[in-house]
């Protein structure tokens, strides 16, 4: 167990890779019960976030979900977060362990007393369960049809074994799957009950490191490695998430449309090596011609390619290349430009972007 | 519970040591495999070298860290487990055995009087946790 963000969490239960596998084979388990939750109600809570992110609110229709951008006026990212429309009154919204106090304070500052937030954190848990074999489990524990139509992107409030839960079809893996807010009392009796229930479907419970290895391999942002407050969603290439063609302000929205423009003075890069040895976040990235042009960010051990992948930023200089080389210790290590996903997504893409 | 068996002398950075005549094998302890988890990747000198008590002679890094290996003897590289190199996962499946990673001709027998027996290294890393 290591501490995280205040929680003790497992950084493995079995073994990373072990769990990385089982995860995409069959089916993983994860207590994400870190996460934080916040709660916005009041007139047009909507329309009111709408001025502090992103993405584009007004498309989203009752019961879904959308990824977003919590930015600062420079355009930096304070948070990543999923803004849910949970009902006509009340927009959900889960955000980073780390950044929720930060986002809760900024959000209070910046919203009008019309709308009320609430911080939920300490009162939810929250369990995914993804991988190959989530719709089977989940079918047999909650109405197969609701399970089955609730497509990418969406959430609703049902029941589980009688407990309430906000059933969300999301995840941090590339696998289909699910995530499951619920009371934090709750929160192990339902975990049991999916082990149990699971078992004859190969779920396995995993940590931390195979969380951030599922992750990695669809090459999806972490906050505090490829996201921060001086990082901008362009220069971690998250587009599709920031619109800067809309007829309305939101705060970040001048630097990025400014950045946009004259360009990021870096870009993120996935990237293989050809070797075991794992690039770790700080490692340099160098050219071809040994000049130094920026750091990992992210790095792991895929299982599903046998070899080292990461994330880093380079100089906007050499954003076009494709071959770099990582320092690790006192070695070059040959790294090419991948694309992303590194491992091919699973998930039932039919979402609103 | 990690094994330690007896017979063997162990360092506190959870090397292990078998000494046969003035023969050293050295190899990482069990203790020390499941702290790494799995192990991707493994640096070892190449015989013939010479490696110097408690000064690092490779490295072991697995998916979530990088660690040293600190050398428990001076004297010279005789082999290299060179099976080892291509699968490190090795080290996870069979530390005491198939993951032992160089042999060493001590020069000084007498290197080993300051490690580990088995019984002190169980107590060892039961303190550890």
């Amino acid at each position: 167990m290591v501490p995280f963000a205040g929680y003790e969490m497992p950084v493995q239960y079995r073994g990373v890779l072990d769990e990385t596998k089982a995860c995409r084979k069959s089916m993983g388990l994860f207590d994400v019960s870190h996460m934080g939750q916040l709660s916005l109600r009041g007139e047009h809570p909507l329309r009111e976030l709408q001025r502090l992110v992103t993405n584009d609110l007004s498309k989203l229709a009752l019961h879904q979900a959308q990824y977003n951008l919590l930015c600062n006026p420079e355009g930096g990212v304070i948070d990543d977060i999923i803004v849910y429309r949970r009902t006509e009154e009340e927009v959900f919204i889960c955000v980073n362990a780390s950044n929720r106090l930060i986002d809760y304070a900024w959000m209070k500052e910046h919203l009008p007393s019309s709308v009320s937030l609430e911080d939920q954190s300490d009162q939810t848990g929250l369990i995914a369960i993804q991988g190959p074999q989530a719709e089977h489990l989940m079918s047999t524990l909650i109405s197969p049809s609701l399970v089955q139509n609730l497509k990418y992107y969406w959430a609703l409030d049902t029941h589980l074994d009688n407990i309430p839960v906000f059933l969300s079809r999301t995840g941090y893996t590339g696998e289909d799957g699910f995530e499951l807010y619920l009371r934090e009392r709750e929160t192990e009796k339902v975990w049991n009950l999916l082990l149990e229930k699971g078992a004859s479907f190969g779920i396995t419970p995993c940590g931390l490191g195979a969380r951030d290895t599922l992750r990695l391999e669809m090459g999806y942002p972490l906050h505090g490695h490829e996201l921060s407050q001086e990082i901008s969603p362009l220069q971690a290439g998250l587009f599709w998430a920031v619109k800067l063609e809309t007829p309305w302000d939101f705060v970040g929205k001048q630097a990025l449309v400014r950045q946009k423009t004259e360009g990021a003075p870096t870009a993120l890069k996935p990237l293989t090596l050809l070797d075991k040895r794992i690039p770790r976040q700080g490692y340099e990235i160098v050219t071809t011609s040994h000049e130094m042009t920026g750091s990992i960010t992210s790095g792991t051990f895929s299982p599903h390619l046998n070899r080292p992948i990461a994330l880093g930023f380079v100089n906007r200089r050499h954003a076009s290349e494709t071959q770099f080389a990582v320092k690790v210790r006192n070695d070059l290590i040959s790294a090419q430009v991948t694309s992303i996903p590194f491992v091919p997504s699973k998930v039932k893409k039919n979402t609103v972007k | 519970m990690a094994s330690v068996p007896n017979g063997l002398h162990y360092t506190k950075e959870h090397e292990w040591v078998l000494m046969e005549d003035n023969i050293a094998t050295i190899g990482i302890t069990d203790f020390a495999q499941e702290s790494l988890g799995d192990v991707t990747y493994i640096q070892l000198p190449k015989e013939g070298e010479n490696i110097t008590k408690n000064d690092p002679f490779g490295v072991v890094e697995s998916v979530k860290a990088v660690s040293d290996l600190y050398s428990p003897v001076t004297g010279r590289v005789v082999e290299v487990n060179q099976p080892l190199l291509e699968a490190p996962e090795l080290v996870n499946q069979d530390p005491y055995t198939d993951g032992w990673m160089v042999k060493v001709e001590v020069k000084d027998i007498s290197d080993t009087e300051d490690l580990m027996e088995a019984a002190a290294y169980k107590e060892y890393i039961e303190e550890k946790g």
